[in-house]
C-alpha cells in the first residue's frame, strides 16, 4: 500500500468531491487549451500575412487601397491599374532598390469563368514576392496558359480551369497561407496580358490605359530609408500614386486583433488562478474535515512527510484526471472545429501546426495538473505545523 | 526498564491563561507491567499518553523509552518508534473509512512500503489478530457498518500488528457496554501474559482489577496507589 494506492483509496471514497473538482480542472484545461491555440491561430494568420506580403512597399492607384487590401487578405477579387508612365516613374524613384509589376484582374460570374477568383499576374524576371514562395511550395513557374492556384481552389494538379474562355492548365497547388491568396490564380506575365484582352473583350468597363501598365507595384527599399519619410515623398511627388507598406496592413490587422487575442489568453490565465483559489479553498475545508484522520495516521506512525506526500499524491491524481480529461475532451470536441474556424475567420485564423499544437496540449496539461499540487501544498501548511495531539485531543 | 518518566511538564493555553495539563509527573515500568491510570475527565490523562508516544513534546522532564529521549528524536526516528516499537489505541473512533478492516488492520505495515514478499505474511498476520479478536469474518466490511465494539475491537487489532512492546490505549472500553468491555480488558490480560507491556487510561474504576499498578491523576499530577 503506497502512498498512491492510499491516495487514491481516498479520492475513491468521495466520488461526488472527486468529479466535482475533476471537472473544475477538466474546464479549465479545456478552456486555457482552447484560448492559447485560437490566439495562436490568430497570430499565425497575422505572420503568414506578413512573411506572404513580401515586399517592402506596394504602389497602387489613389482609391484602389481598400481593393488591395480586400484582395490580399480576404480573397475580393478585383481589378484596377496604374498607368504605364507611372509604373516606369516608380522604377526610377530614389530609395527604392528593385520594382516588380503585378497584374490584379478579377474574374467573373458568368459561363466563361470556372469560379470568382482573384487573378494576380507576376513577371518572373522581376519578380521577388511570388516566385520564392513558387519555389518554397515546389512549384514551377507557370507558362502561357498554365496556373498555379491557391489552395482553397478545388482543382488538381494537370487539371483545366475556364479564364474568360481561356482554359488555362493547373501546374502548382500552394499550401494554405489563411490569406486572400489561397483563392488566388497566380499566372506569368504572357499569361496575364492574354487574360486582360479576353477580360476587355467581355467587359469593356475598365481597359487597360496602355501595355505597361500595371495595378501594383511591389517595391524593395534601400536599407536605412526611413518608411515614413519615403512614403510622405512618393504621395508628394506622384500624382495619383499612393504607397502601402505591408507592415502597415498587418499593424491594422494586429491592432484590431491584439484585443481578441489578450481576452483570449486572458480569460483562460483568469480562470485558472480562480480554479487554483477555488482549490484552496476545498482542500483547506476538506483537511479540517480529516484532521482525525491524520492524526491517526500519525499515531500509527506516520511521519509528517508521509501526510504530505500523501496528500500531493491526491492532488497530482486529480490534476491529472482532471487536466487530461480536459485535454482529451479539448481533441475530440474542439479540435475538429478548427477547420470550420479557418474557412470563417479567411487571413486572420490559421490553424497552428501539429508541432506547435502538442507542446501547447502537453503544456496546458502540465500546468493544469499542477494546480491541484499548487492548492494541496498551500493548504496542507496548516496541517504539517499543527500538533498531532492537539488535532486529536478531546479529553485532556 | 522499559519506560521511565521524570519530571514530566506540559501546558496548554485556554484563553488568557495557561492551564496545566501535566505536572511534574514521574514513573517508571518494565517490560512485564500493565499500568492502568484512572481519573476524572480532563485530569490529563490523555495529555500524558500522548506524551509518552511522543505524539506531543514535554515543555519540561523526559520521557526515555528504551533508554531513549522521545523528545530529542527527530519526527522521523518517533513517528518509526510508534510504527513498531510503541503502539496506540487512541480515544474514541480511530479507523479510517476508506479502507475495509483488514486494511486497516495492516495499515501501520504499508506506512513504509511494504518488502516483496512481506504482503502475503502481512495479510496472514492480520487475518489471524482478527480471528483472536474474534471478528474475522469482518474482514472484508467497512468500519462504519462495525458495532463500537467491533470497531474497538478492529483498532487493538491493528496496534498489534507490529508486536509492539509497549501498547498505549487510550480509553479503550469508553462507550462500551459492560460485557464487550470485560472482553477487551481479558484480551489486553492476555496479551500482557505474553510479553507486552501495556498502558492503559480510563475513567472507569472497575476496569483497575486487570492491572497489575494502578495510577491515578489528578489536576495534572499522578500518583501510583
Amino acid at each position: 500500500m503506497s502512498s498512491f494506492s492510499i491516495a487514491r483509496n481516498n479520492l475513491l471514497h468521495r466520488p461526488f468531491r472527486l468529479c466535482c473538482l475533476a471537472a473544475l480542472i477538466a474546464v479549465t484545461a479545456f478552456v486555457i487549451a482552447g484560448g492559447t491555440l485560437f490566439g495562436l491561430g490568430l497570430r499565425n494568420g497575422v505572420a503568414s500575412t506578413a512573411a506572404r506580403l513580401g515586399a517592402d512597399a506596394m504602389f497602387l492607384p489613389v482609391g484602389a487601397e481598400r481593393n488591395l487590401e480586400g484582395a490580399l487578405l480576404e480573397g475580393k477579387p478585383s481589378t484596377f491599374y496604374l498607368p504605364g508612365d507611372a509604373v516606369r516613374a516608380l522604377s526610377e524613384l530614389k530609395g527604392v532598390k528593385r520594382t516588380s509589376p503585378q497584374l490584379y484582374i478579377s474574374t467573373f460570374d458568368s459561363a466563361h469563368c470556372g469560379a470568382l477568383v482573384q487573378i494576380i499576374g507576376y513577371d518572373p524576371e522581376t519578380d521577388f514576392v511570388v516566385t520564392p514562395w513558387l519555389k518554397e511550395n515546389g512549384s514551377s513557374e507557370p507558362g502561357r496558359g498554365e496556373i498555379v492556384i491557391g489552395s482553397d481552389i478545388n482543382l488538381a494538379l494537370g487539371e483545366k480551369m475556364l479564364l474568360f474562355g481561356a482554359s488555362c492548365v493547373v501546374v502548382g497547388k500552394l499550401e494554405r497561407t489563411g490569406m486572400g491568396f489561397d483563392a488566388t490564380v497566380f499566372v506569368g506575365k504572357e499569361t496575364a496580358r492574354m487574360l486582360i484582352d479576353e477580360y476587355e473583350t467581355y467587359i469593356g468597363a475598365i481597359p487597360m490605359p496602355d501595355e505597361n501598365a500595371a495595378s501594383v507595384v511591389t517595391a524593395e527599399i534601400e536599407d536605412g530609408l526611413d518608411h515614413e519619410t519615403f512614403v510622405k515623398e512618393v504621395r508628394k511627388e506622384l500624382d495619383g500614386v499612393n504607397v502601402i507598406l505591408p507592415q502597415a496592413i498587418i499593424g491594422n490587422l494586429a491592432r484590431n486583433l491584439d484585443l481578441t487575442i489578450g481576452v483570449l489568453m486572458g480569460i483562460p490565465a483568469l480562470l485558472w488562478v480562480l480554479s487554483a483559489f477555488v482549490l484552496v479553498i476545498v482542500s483547506t475545508i476538506t483537511l479540517h474535515e480529516r484532521k482525525r484522520e491524520f492524526g491517526v495516521l500519525r499515531a500509527l506512525g506516520a511521519t509528517r512527510k508521509k501526510l504530505l506526500e500523501i496528500l500531493l499524491a491526491e492532488s497530482v491524481l486529480l490534476g491529472v484526471l482532471g487536466a487530461g480529461a480536459g485535454v482529451l475532451l479539448f481533441c475530440v470536441t474542439a479540435l475538429p472545429f478548427n477547420a470550420l474556424l479557418e474557412s470563417k475567420l479567411a487571413s486572420e485564423y490559421l490553424l497552428p501546426s501539429a508541432d506547435v499544437t502538442v507542446p501547447v496540449l502537453i503544456a496546458c496539461f502540465l500546468l493544469c495538473a499542477a494546480g491541484g499540487p499548487i492548492a494541496a501544498f498551500a493548504s496542507a501548511a496548516g496541517i504539517g505545523r499543527a500538533e498531532t495531539s492537539l488535532i486529536m485531543r478531546e479529553d485532556v | 526498564m522499559l519506560l521511565s518518566v521524570s519530571d514530566l511538564k506540559r501546558t496548554y493555553r485556554r484563553g488568557e491563561r495557561m492551564f496545566s495539563a501535566v505536572e511534574d509527573v514521574a514513573f517508571a515500568m518494565d517490560g512485564k507491567d500493565f499500568i492502568c491510570i484512572t481519573g476524572e475527565s480532563g485530569s490529563g490523562k490523555s495529555t500524558l499518553l500522548h506524551l509518552l508516544t511522543g505524539l506531543l513534546k514535554p515543555d519540561a522532564g523526559r520521557v526515555l523509552f528504551e533508554g531513549r529521549d522521545i523528545a530529542a528524536l527527530s519526527d522521523g526516528e518517533r513517528s518509526r518508534l510508534r510504527n513498531g516499537r510503541i503502539a496506540c489505541v487512541p480515544q474514541g473512533y480511530s479507523l479510517l473509512n476508506n479502507f475495509s478492516v483488514l486494511d486497516n488492520v495492516r495499515l501501520p505495515r504499508c506506512l513504509y512500503g511494504e518488502k516483496r514478499g512481506a504482503r502475503a505474511e502481512t495479510l496472514k498476520k492480520a487475518e489471524r489478530l482478527l480471528a483472536r479478536m474474534g471478528i474475522a469474518p469482518l474482514a472484508a466490511e467497512r468500519p462504519q457498518n462495525l458495532s463500537g465494539g467491533e470497531q474497538r475491537r478492529v483498532a487493538i487489532a491493528r496496534s498489534l500488528i507490529a508486536d509492539p512492546a509497549l501498547l498505549v490505549a487510550d480509553e479503550p472500553t469508553g462507550d462500551l457496554d459492560p460485557k464487550t468491555a470485560t472482553s477487551i480488558l481479558e484480551f489486553f490480560a492476555e496479551i500482557h501474559g505474553e510479553g507486552t507491556a501495556i498502558v492503559m487510561v480510563t475513567h472507569e474504576r472497575e476496569r483497575i482489577p486487570f492491572a497489575n499498578r494502578h495510577f491515578v491523576m489528578d489536576g495534572g499530577r499522578l500518583w501510583e496507589e
